[in-house]
């Protein structure tokens, strides 16, 4: 398959609902960020990035409006680059940027890309700014080779990396239909409009893995007991009716299914506990969340779960109906029930493999979600090495999650770097 | 390298206070800040409001279309009849209430309270003059009634907007006024029209409120019934 095969793309399953989402103020964006050791030439930059637009060819795209659905078609102009700013992942407007639905920056010795989540999840993130940054080194003269993080801008791009991996994957006779309960929300002075605050924990993998290791649990459900037991501790001071208290986790379906794409493949899982069964202590959280996860994480459960969101988009009625009536629809209904079924968010990126000759030019990774509309802390997680980033994303003034999750790190032994864009 | 001696997490460099907690940083080895490069960048971009107002005037010139062409086909057919002033007006009044504060500069709920009741008032007084001038229940009943209305509203408001209020305070708020709007009609209706059984109805609409009224005053003032009410009434 070359450049040219394609004028122009359905969204994905996961990506149809995303249009519909966005607001004046808010869109559904992430952030994958690298640190390097050396400072970033926005020239050289700029030549990496036409190469990697020509080799991953679905970020090359803007979104159009069809009778009924949005659709992508290639975008001609040429992609803006930017120093990077402090009010990260604001909004996405189709008409800026010259139309892309991702924007690049740089600052200092870092390069990160705001994606709008249409485009691709974190996975498909964490290659493009990968093929990028290990393109930018090569053309600042270093050897590098590929792997499936970095991919080379020589070869011309797979069909499957731009396919639609839910419709080839999605095959359950189960539709497994899920039903969430309004949860509990830890709410405070809401940040002006556009902004939001970052905080960046820097942290060794090998000591949380080891931590993890030891209580039987894997890293992604450690930091989300941890999470949960924060909300559930503070709802038990703040709040008079006890409510259920969940953490949503994006799962990598990849894992389960063996698709190349580079676009949306995840689903989104909820672990939750009711403080109205009794005490819970945090042992007993960190099993809960383990056996909650363990049961559905796997590919014919993640599979039913899928069948079932295929079967919305395919269903003729939702199908035919005509784009602005969807997209009113699904506003409408994201600004009633937008983040109510979850209290919290950690989505774990796992580790970034990078080829040995190009890991010694990278310090680390970062990976962040966008401001929530309710959800005060959104976390997102990313590994490099030894080099463990964790990040919040707090769209209301206070901090005393963070700052509980950190210090609870501390205490347990693990050395935390913190790094914030607040005053 | 400093710590917050508070969270006892490393800070980075360039950091003043601990981003956790507030504490400021004071590390006397660390005198020259100026040459570290913080980690987030110091400018902020926020982006351009989309302009309301075009797509508002973009509906106004959509709305127009239908309403001339509703004009020219009563004036070239109809001679006889004005059917049309009727969508004209209804339409002007929707455009008023639905789309002319997207139009404006940001104005203030009061003013935009009292455009609201003129141009209700206006349409009233349109098909008063329209239809039958002789029975002049414009001035007498149907002004008056829209001004009693307006002004109970825009007292609801500036009490609500004052400070927060209970709920159950709010209610008792509106029960009185649904009370004596029931109550200023019936009357109006009575001394000035002439139908002798509307200031009955007015009275009872008032009677039935009052007592409503003054049940949700004990409620509100009384704890031991609002608990007596909780226990019997928990769903």
């Amino acid at each position: 398959m070359n450049n040219n095969s394609f004028e122009w793309l359905r969204l994905d399953n996961a990506a149809k609902i995303f249009p519909g989402q966005n607001t004046r103020s808010w869109s559904n964006v992430f952030r994958v960020g690298v640190q390097l050791k050396q400072e970033i030439d926005p020239q050289k930059l700029e030549k990496a990035l036409d190469s990697t637009l020509k080799r991953i060819p679905g970020y090359a795209v803007r979104i159009r409006k069809g009778f009924f659905w949005h659709y992508f078609e290639k975008n001609p102009n040429p992609c803006p680059i930017m120093h990077d700013i402090k009010n990260l992942c604001y909004r996405i407007n189709f008409k800026e940027n010259n139309g892309y639905l991702f924007r690049l920056y740089y600052h200092g010795n870092r390069i990160s890309v705001d994606i709008y989540h249409a485009l691709s999840d974190g996975y498909g993130g964490a290659v493009f700014l990968s093929t990028l940054v290990g393109e930018y080194l090569r053309l600042c003269g270093f050897e590098i080779s590929h792997n499936r993080f970095v991919l080379d801008v020589n070869e011309p791009p797979k069909k499957e990396e731009i396919e639609d991996a839910y419709n080839r994957y999605a095959s359950s006779k189960v539709k497994y239909d899920r039903k969430d309960k309004w949860v509990y929300h830890s709410v405070g002075t809401k940040l002006p409009r556009h902004r939001c605050n970052y905080v960046i924990g820097i942290m060794s993998f090998e000591q949380i893995h080891s931590i993890s290791k030891k209580y039987g649990v894997t890293v992604t459900e450690f930091f989300a007991a941890i999470l949960l037991d924060i909300h559930y501790r503070k709802q038990l001071r703040e709040a008079k009716k006890q409510r259920e208290v969940s953490v949503q986790i994006p799962v990598n379906l990849r894992k389960a299914f063996p698709s190349e794409t580079l676009r949306n493949f995840v689903l989104c899982l909820r672990v939750k506990i009711d403080p109205n069964m009794g005490e819970y202590t945090f042992e007993e959280i960190l099993r809960s969340v383990s056996l909650q996860l363990r049961l559905v994480n796997n590919d014919k459960f993640l599979n039913s779960m899928m069948t079932q969101n295929l079967k919305i988009e395919r269903n003729p009625v939702m199908k035919y109906l005509p784009l602005p009536i969807k997209t009113l629809g699904v506003g409408i209904g994201f600004g009633i029930t937008a983040e109510q079924t979850t209290s919290t968010l950690i989505s774990n990126l796992g580790p970034v493999v990078l080829p040995p000759d190009m890991a010694k030019h990278v310090e680390r990774f970062f990976f962040f979600n966008g401001p929530g509309k309710l959800n005060g802390a959104r976390c997102a997680a990313i590994s490099l090495g030894d080099e463990l980033t964790f990040t919040f994303s707090n769209c209301y003034e206070e901090s005393d999650i963070e700052r509980e999750f950190f210090t609870r790190l501390v205490k347990m032994g693990v050395h935390v770097k913190i790094e914030s864009n607040r005053d | 390298m400093s710590y917050c001696v508070n969270c006892g997490v490393e800070l980075d460099d360039s950091a003043k206070k601990c981003a956790l907690c507030s504490t400021p940083v004071i590390n006397p080895n660390k005198t020259d800040l100026q040459n570290v490069t913080p980690p987030f960048s110091e400018e902020e971009h926020i982006p351009k409001e989309v302009k309301t107002r075009i797509t508002a005037l973009a509906i106004s010139m959509v709305l127009l279309v239908p309403n001339i062409v509703c004009f020219l086909i009563n004036a070239v057919t109809f001679s006889g009849s004005f059917w049309s002033l009727y969508v004209n007006a209804t339409s002007l009044l929707l455009w008023v209430i639905f789309i002319f504060p997207f139009i404006t500069k940001k104005l203030h709920p009061y003013v935009m309270w009292g455009f609201d009741t003129v141009s209700v008032a206006l349409y009233v007084l349109f098909f008063f003059k329209v239809g039958d001038e002789t029975a002049n229940w414009y001035f007498k009943a149907a002004l008056p009634i829209i001004i009693a209305a307006s002004l109970l509203i825009v007292i609801y408001m500036l009490w609500v907007r004052k400070k927060k209020r209970h709920w159950l305070l709010k209610t008792i708020h509106i029960c009185c006024d649904i009370g004596i709007a029931g109550l200023v009609t019936g009357l109006i209706l009575s001394v000035e029209i002439g139908l002798a059984y509307a200031s009955f109805i007015g009275l009872t609409v008032f009677i039935c409120f009052l007592s409503i009224v003054l049940f949700l005053i004990y409620c509100y003032s009384s704890k031991t019934l609002r608990k007596w009410f909780s226990k019997r009434f928990f769903a």
